[in-house]
């Protein structure tokens, strides 16, 4: 079973969850543009995900790449507004489109991935 | 978290400035009424905006309007001896608001919006991509 929880799906699902977490970030912090004294946050997961994958490229490890969990953090530069508000609009929109992009890309790579699993299982008849 | 929780946040936040929007129309409209059924001139309402509680699984969140308030600055003062709500000064009190300044939050509401509507969409079309890996 290895061929479906090896380290590549654990790679794809850990980063589709972490940019679907970003997405929602960012509507949460574009939702709330106009409540004094809201502090955006936003989502870091990559480099955890590069840690974990580093730390080894073997089957084994893709518990440890699966275990990485994306985290919120306030890292803004302060409030921007007199209200107290720290939401920058432009970069929300910047960083939902990103994310966004990179969701499609992870998506197309899984269902490739999968379409090969298919192709093998069925000794090249499944399509 | 819900694969749809990201839709209700932006959700929330196009309720929200639907409402924004429905209580500067209603300023704008009774910008020169100075008669109101509690008496006195109309006071300009203002929606309250806060953050909405998240549930610490990941919840819903977004943004909530925390009530209408009025607002409590004293009515404008227009000099119209023949109004006939003038007081004996020849004052007619009129409502605490500035249509221009109202104007200005209209259209803050109206890009909120249209914003909040966009990252709906963004959302919205990750999803249905991560549902065509089922097909």
């Amino acid at each position: 079973l290895g061929y479906v929880t090896d380290v590549t799906s654990a790679a794809l699902q850990t980063a589709l969850t972490g940019q679907a977490a970003r997405q929602r970030a960012c509507a949460e912090n574009l939702a709330n543009v106009d409540t004094p004294g809201y502090t955006p946050h936003r989502i870091v997961f990559e480099e955890q995900l590069r840690a974990a994958l580093d730390a080894g490229s073997r089957e084994s490890d893709a518990e440890s790449v699966r275990a990485v969990r994306p985290l919120a953090t306030t890292d803004s530069p302060g409030p921007l507004r007199r209200d107290g508000n720290g939401v920058d609009v432009e970069q929300e929109m910047v960083n939902l489109s990103e994310s966004q992009l990179q969701y499609a890309a992870l998506t197309k790579l899984l269902a490739h991935k999968y379409q090969m699993l298919k192709s093998v299982a069925t000794e090249g008849a499944g399509r | 978290m819900s694969l749809f929780g990201g839709l209700r946040v932006s959700a929330s936040a196009l309720s929200m400035e639907r409402l924004r929007m429905n209580v500067i129309a209603e300023n704008i409209a009774n910008a020169e009424t100075t008669r109101t059924a509690a008496g006195g001139p109309y006071r300009r309402k203002e929606v309250v905006v806060t953050q909405a509680p998240g549930d610490p699984r990941g919840g819903d969140g977004g943004v909530q309007a925390a009530g209408v308030v009025q607002d409590q600055s004293p009515p404008r003062l227009q000099y119209d001896p023949s109004h006939p709500d003038a007081n004996a000064n020849g004052y007619v009190a009129m409502p605490n608001l500035d249509v221009p300044l109202e104007m200005v939050d209209l259209m803050s509401a109206t890009r909120a919006y249209e914003l909040n509507a966009s990252a709906f969409a963004a959302q919205k079309q990750s999803q249905e991509r991560i549902l065509e890996l089922l097909a």
